[in-house]
């Protein structure tokens, strides 16, 4: 069967999904929690059904919020040499490289640590409350796009490993003291994490569909082209 | 059409990389967007291969300052000493801290080498249409981009270093030029992962 052929054939998107990575059309399957699935063809994962996505999510991130400001404010470690102190927070470590003049390092390190987790905890909850109680609230497909796009420039967990690298770094050059920002911080890195990995991706798409208010945010016409519908001259 | 496999673009349809919904492609739309999520929607990521290059290319130039200049400089009773990133991994393994010597050497100079070379292999090997390995390739691909964030290690050392080790003139630590240089290494090779598009791996074959 030639590709034109194909082409010129109806085939309805109803019940088919198809795999991101390797463009496969697979028939789609209403998986129970818990089950992982894969595409035949590439092996990425297409589905992993989770249990109560949206409460654990909405939990989470609600918790992790709490946790957010003491993290980042609280100082992480102190260093004590020869009866000299230092110790820095995680706003201090971003002033720090501000003030020898490495602004470009200082903004990734403010956006990866400080912004984004910010972010993602945030939209996270907005998005979890709205669906969770089914509220009219606004641009929900977007923020959760948003959400979507954001995820892997959240860098908590190189950062931890970070901190622990320069405390073997230091451990011989001065005696060090953990802070309570540092307990913050890893409760913060953890609850990010679980967060993560407790969100149902697909589950969340197909509830943010049924939100009523979701209607808003996408022009009547959907579907059609955005700017203006060319035709093809014969 | 039982036996063969049928692709999404051959069907005509579109997956929605957002919310995962196909949507039937209309005959001369430009552009089109997700009936689901308002999502564009693109049957490649556009113009990937021209942008995976770029970001690639440009990743491979700024690897040369990153590892050639000093990462820190390290100040201790007035005397300065810059330090490669190689220099912090010859530190660590003559104080004997062979696992994180390990550590440093895979984040910061294995992981962004084989990654720009990996998804180098992958795009040559799609303009040259090789039609075999492709799972293999796939989950090379995957792994680049799992592990490529993990190099931004060294970035977050230096910022924890920084500020902690400021005590006046007996200690200090101060940023060099490399760490900038390797910051957009590490943004540039995520960036080159993220334009890439997988199912052009798939397309040849």
């Amino acid at each position: 069967m030639t590709k034109f052929q194909l082409n010129t054939r109806a085939i309805e998107p109803e019940g088919l999904i198809a795999c991101p990575e390797c463009d496969l059309l697979i028939r789609k399957a209403e998986p129970g929690p818990g089950v992982k699935s894969f595409c035949p063809r590439c092996r990425s994962m297409l589905f992993h059904v989770k249990r109560n996505p949206v409460e654990r999510t909405l939990i989470l991130s609600l918790t992790g919020l709490i946790f957010f400001v003491p993290a980042m404010v609280l100082p992480i470690m102190t260093l004590n040499a020869l009866g000299l102190e230092q110790s820095a927070n995680v706003i201090q470590w971003v002033s720090a490289l501000f003030r020898t003049g490495f602004h470009m390092v200082g903004i990734v390190v403010l956006l990866t640590v400080v912004v984004i987790p910010l972010l993602k905890l945030l939209l996270l909850f907005y998005v979890s409350m709205a669906i969770r109680f089914k509220t009219d609230w606004h641009n929900l497909g977007s923020f959760f796009r948003f959400y979507q796009r954001m995820d892997e420039w959240g860098m908590l967990e190189i950062c931890m490993l970070g901190i622990l690298v320069s405390i073997i770094k230091l451990k011989d050059l001065a005696q060090i003291s953990y802070g309570l920002g540092l307990f913050c911080f890893v409760l913060l890195l953890t609850i990010t994490l679980i967060a993560s990995a407790t969100l149902d991706e697909h589950k969340y798409w197909s509830l943010i569909k049924n939100v009523k208010s979701f209607n808003r945010c996408v022009p009547p016409e959907a579907g059609l082209s955005w700017k203006k519908e060319w035709t093809k001259s014969v | 059409m039982d036996k063969e496999r049928l692709t999404a673009r051959e069907a005509g349809l579109l997956n929605c990389l957002d919310c995962h919904m196909l949507t039937t492609k209309r005959d001369g739309a430009l552009q089109m967007r997700c009936p689901h999520c308002g999502a564009r929607l693109h049957l490649r990521k556009s113009n990937g291969m021209a942008r995976t290059w770029a970001l690639l290319i440009t990743s491979l130039i700024l690897l040369l300052p990153a590892n050639l200049l000093p990462i820190m400089t390290v100040t201790y009773l007035g005397e300065k000493e810059p330090n490669t990133i190689i220099e912090g991994i010859e530190h660590f393994i003559q104080s004997g801290d062979y696992f994180i010597a390990i550590i440093i050497f895979f984040a910061s100079i294995l992981v962004p080498i084989f990654k720009v070379a990996g998804i180098m292999l992958i795009m040559i090997s799609i303009q040259k249409r090789w039609k075999t390995w492709l799972k293999h390739r796939t989950l090379m691909f995957r792994i680049i981009k799992f592990i490529g964030r993990w190099s931004m290690l060294d970035i977050f050392v230096i910022a924890v270093m920084v500020a902690l080790v400021n005590l006046g003139t007996l200690t200090s630590i101060t940023p060099a030029p490399a760490a900038t240089y390797f910051a957009a290494v590490v943004i540039s090779t995520i960036l080159a992962s993220n334009t890439f598009d997988t199912r052009l791996i798939w397309e040849g074959a």
